[in-house]
């Protein structure tokens, strides 16, 4: 019935087409606007950049006044897009201003710090943007925000620590563990364009190109990823051309920051705030579990209807987030025996380690994002 | 960047090839020739606006589905959902030709919309790139800017639940 459906639809098409005269009228149009683009063009020339600030200003002031529809359409716009600088220009400060107390700041300046890194791999992946200045200038740019954001992330931190360090260590772990899932998606991405290279198909991703690995990740011995370089990947390695040249790279550097951050967190005496937030980790652990339960009991719903490599993947990030969920327990257990918050601090690393799978593994299964695996048969079954 | 020469050459080359596989996409999508061709005219037109920007386009093709699928997308969202029988009293395809195979075509073409007017618009979108505009997983990655593995997933996903609406549909 199916394939029936398919072929008809199929078959159908090819007697489709428009009707010449109103395919003629509108190639008309077309070139009417191309007519009235270049006169434009030459008389906005001699105007100079004044009209172009003016202009985008006034974009921004008009779109911000179409209401919430704009706004929330705006939250998933990228660089390119109509909608990109009411995110920028409106969006993020007024949700920057409404956020009430420190942890909500604070938590926004990391949402921000991602996004522009989302928008960086966007900008980078898009075939739209070729290969220009223009394309340079644009992750330039949005790298300065990212640093700029991050930065804002760690004053914030210094204030917070003050009064409660478990909170800043919980804020810290978040951030840092988005970072290193980024760090390694980027790995995995540049070796699968060396797989790509290798059997000739073309170069997608210029990531490989601007980013490789950076030193402080590699073994001195054989140039392979150092195993604990990664977390929540403790066997993964990949050999780097030795005669690459690494220059700064902004993710391991804002990850080493804050990785110092944590570590001098966990050097805190142990106080009452700690004991407070044990009590709230364990609230977070069980809506976790609730997830993973919950994710478990779909993928097994719909094992005979998905790809196997698809079922895989989830049932391993499920295995993952529940092997982190036991070591938090363990860790937040032994907390309370400790002289300094070291234990908490590393028990809320596993729980945000446990949320990251947790999130990618329902990713994985709505078919949203990666699968790290090496062969691309699935693209040959037919569909 | 190219000379504005250049620019409108490649643009109205691309109009002159791929205006009818734009138009067969809409109207997949809406089911309206009027409107149809409405989205073309926008598509190109955005297009236009695009390159004569400075900007470049590797895969021309992909970019005019990419802006056609965004302007369905948005005009879908803002307008109610509309029963069959409005849609069908706002205007349905009609051959451009009356003769046998056309007249065929347009019967055709009104038992595929009843279904996929039922589908939700995510899933008439990918089933319609695969099996209309004929892109394969790799293509329908890069439209969506996804990988292939979940181009795949969402094919599959979508043509499981064609599956079960046509099994409704047929009780």
């Amino acid at each position: 019935m199916i394939d029936n459906f398919l072929e008809k639809l199929t078959s159908t098409k090819s007697h489709i087409q428009m009707d010449v005269s109103r395919k003629s009228e509108i190639r008309q149009v077309l070139l009417a606007q191309i007519e009235m683009t270049n006169r434009r063009n030459e008389r906005a020339a001699s105007r100079g950049w004044f009209f172009y600030v003016l202009r985008t200003a006034l974009t921004v002031f008009l779109v911000a006044s179409l209401g919430a529809g704009t706004s929330f359409a705006s939250e998933r716009s990228f660089p390119g897009d109509t909608l990109y600088p009411v995110k920028i220009g409106v969006v993020e400060p007024v949700r920057a201003f409404v956020a009430i107390g420190e942890e909500a700041k604070a938590l926004w300046d990391v949402e921000r710090a991602t996004r522009r890194l989302e928008e960086i791999e966007a900008v980078e992946e898009n075939p739209f943007f070729t290969d220009s200045d223009l394309r340079k200038e644009t992750i330039a740019g949005l790298e300065r925000g990212f640093a700029e954001r991050a930065s804002d992330v760690r004053q914030r931190l210094e204030d917070i620590q003050i009064d409660n360090p478990v909170l800043a260590a919980d804020i810290v772990s978040r951030f840092e563990i988005s970072l290193l899932a980024r760090q390694k998606k980027k790995l995995i991405r540049t070796e699968e364009e060396k797989e790509n290279t290798a059997r000739g198909l073309p170069r997608t991703d210029t990531a490989a190109k601007r980013n490789p690995v950076a030193p402080a990740f590699l073994s001195t011995e054989d140039d392979t990823l150092r195993t604990d370089a990664f977390p929540g990947a403790p066997g993964l390695a990949i050999k780097v051309e030795e005669q690459k040249i690494f220059p700064k790279n902004i993710l391991s550097e804002e990850i080493g920051r804050l990785q110092k951050i944590r570590e001098s967190i966990e050097e805190e005496p142990e106080v009452g705030t700690a004991a407070a937030f044990r009590s709230r980790a364990e609230e977070g652990i069980n809506n976790l579990s609730r997830r993973i339960n919950e994710l478990e009991e779909r993928v097994s719903d719909e094992e005979e209807d998905i790809l196997p490599e698809v079922g895989n993947s989830a049932r391993e990030k499920i295995r993952e987030s529940r092997e982190f969920l036991q070591s938090a327990r363990e860790s937040l257990g032994e907390g309370s025996s400790q002289k300094t918050i070291r234990s908490t601090v590393r028990g809320i690393q596993e729980i945000e380690k446990a949320r990251t799978n947790v999130r990618l593994g329902e990713k994985i299964f709505n078919g949203e994002d990666d699968l790290q695996h090496e062969d691309d048969s699935t693209v040959d079954r037919g569909f | 960047m190219k000379s504005k020469e250049v620019t409108t050459s490649v643009f109205l080359d691309a109009y002159d090839q791929h205006a009818d596989a734009i138009y067969r996409h809409c109207l997949f999508r809406v089911f309206s020739k009027e409107r149809a061709e409405e989205f073309v005219q926008e598509t190109f037109l955005r297009t236009w606006e695009y390159l004569e920007k400075g900007n470049e386009v590797e895969n021309i093709r992909a970019f005019l589905y990419r802006v056609a699928s965004n302007l369905i997308i948005d005009a879908s969202r803002k307008k109610k959902e509309a029963s069959v029988e409005k849609m069908m009293e706002e205007g349905s395809w009609e051959p451009s030709r009356d003769d046998r195979a056309e007249i065929e075509a347009k019967i055709e073409v009104r038992a595929i919309r009843e279904v996929m007017e039922q589908l939700h618009e995510e899933d008439r979108e990918i089933i319609t790139l695969r099996f209309v505009d004929e892109l394969d997983p790799r293509e329908i990655a890069a439209f969506f800017r996804i990988t292939p593995n979940a181009a795949s997933v969402r094919i599959s996903r979508a043509i499981d639940r064609l599956r079960k609406l046509l099994s409704e549909h047929d009780r």
